[in-house]
């Protein structure tokens, strides 16, 4: 049981490092460009604001994480 | 398409000069994002299909065995949603935004990229847009290219490339217009 919760513990914190490095390294560089185009936009791209790519961000983390977590509950040994 | 109003205009955005008035900006057409998806899919559906069999296989028990391919597994899970990641990002770094002067083309990577290419509208001698292919035309993208004098610039991927082409085609005659009312005064003082 020990050697479970290790290897999740340590999937769950290299997901949640790596997930965070590359939102700040992402959120640096979207705040410059991020722009509201009008409600005259028939394009998704107004749905791409920086609160919306944050929810995204953190759904795709804990998507991650319960993947990891559910396939080792299945198939540690 | 329409103008943006005065609020919109004065946006700021990277490279903005203070003269020039915001109009819209776009990213390239989804459908360069369809091949990373379906290669996302396919990976998860191989890895699922190999956690299945582990599972229903009973040459699998072995303890170290089903460790390393427990840990073999999650590292290519990660791997392709982490690629995925990053190339959905990067799409999104890409953006061309078009101001009533000129066309920025601004394209970031997460870490090792960032370019910013500003063309003037006035400057333009021809717009071209090119849609070759079924795909193209169902989809309603393709490619602008912007041909001033000595530079030609090649935006692919355009999406709603007609609505794009037709206003900025009308940007650029606006952008003449002014470009030459501000220069009337030059030219009558050089005129003896």
């Amino acid at each position: 049981m020990s050697s479970l919760l290790i290897a999740i513990g340590s999937w769950v914190l290299l997901i949640v490092v790596l997930e965070w490095i590359m939102w700040v390294l992402f959120r640096r560089k979207f705040a410059q460009i991020s722009l509201p185009n009008g409600a005259h936009d028939r394009t998704m791209f107004h749905l791409f604001t920086i609160g919306r790519m944050r929810i995204f961000a953190l759904f795709h983390t804990l998507l991650l994480i319960a993947a990891v977590v559910l396939s080792h509950l299945l198939l540690w040994p | 398409m329409m103008m943006q109003n005065d609020s919109s205009a004065n946006l700021p955005f990277q490279g903005k000069d203070r003269e020039e008035s915001y109009q819209f900006y776009y990213h390239q057409h989804w459908i360069r994002l369809l091949w990373p998806v379906f290669r996302l899919i396919i990976w998860n559906t191989l890895l699922i299909s190999v956690a299945i069999t582990m599972l229903s296989l009973p040459s699998f028990d072995d303890v170290l065995t089903r460790r390393t391919i427990l840990i073999l597994l999650t590292t290519f899970a990660l791997l392709s949603h982490f690629e995925f990641l990053v190339r959905f990002y990067n799409y999104l770094l890409n953006v061309i935004v078009v101001t009533d002067k000129r066309v920025h083309r601004i394209k970031k990577t997460l870490l090792t990229l960032d370019d910013h290419e500003s063309t003037d509208l006035w400057v333009l001698q021809d717009i071209d847009k090119h849609q070759h292919g079924i795909i193209q035309n169902i989809f309603g993208y393709g490619s602008l290219i912007l041909q001033a004098q000595d530079t030609e610039v090649r935006i692919h991927f355009t999406p709603r490339i007609s609505e794009k082409y037709e206003f900025i085609t009308r940007l650029r005659e606006q952008a003449r217009a002014h470009f030459s009312r501000a220069e009337e005064p030059f030219r009558k003082a050089k005129t003896p």
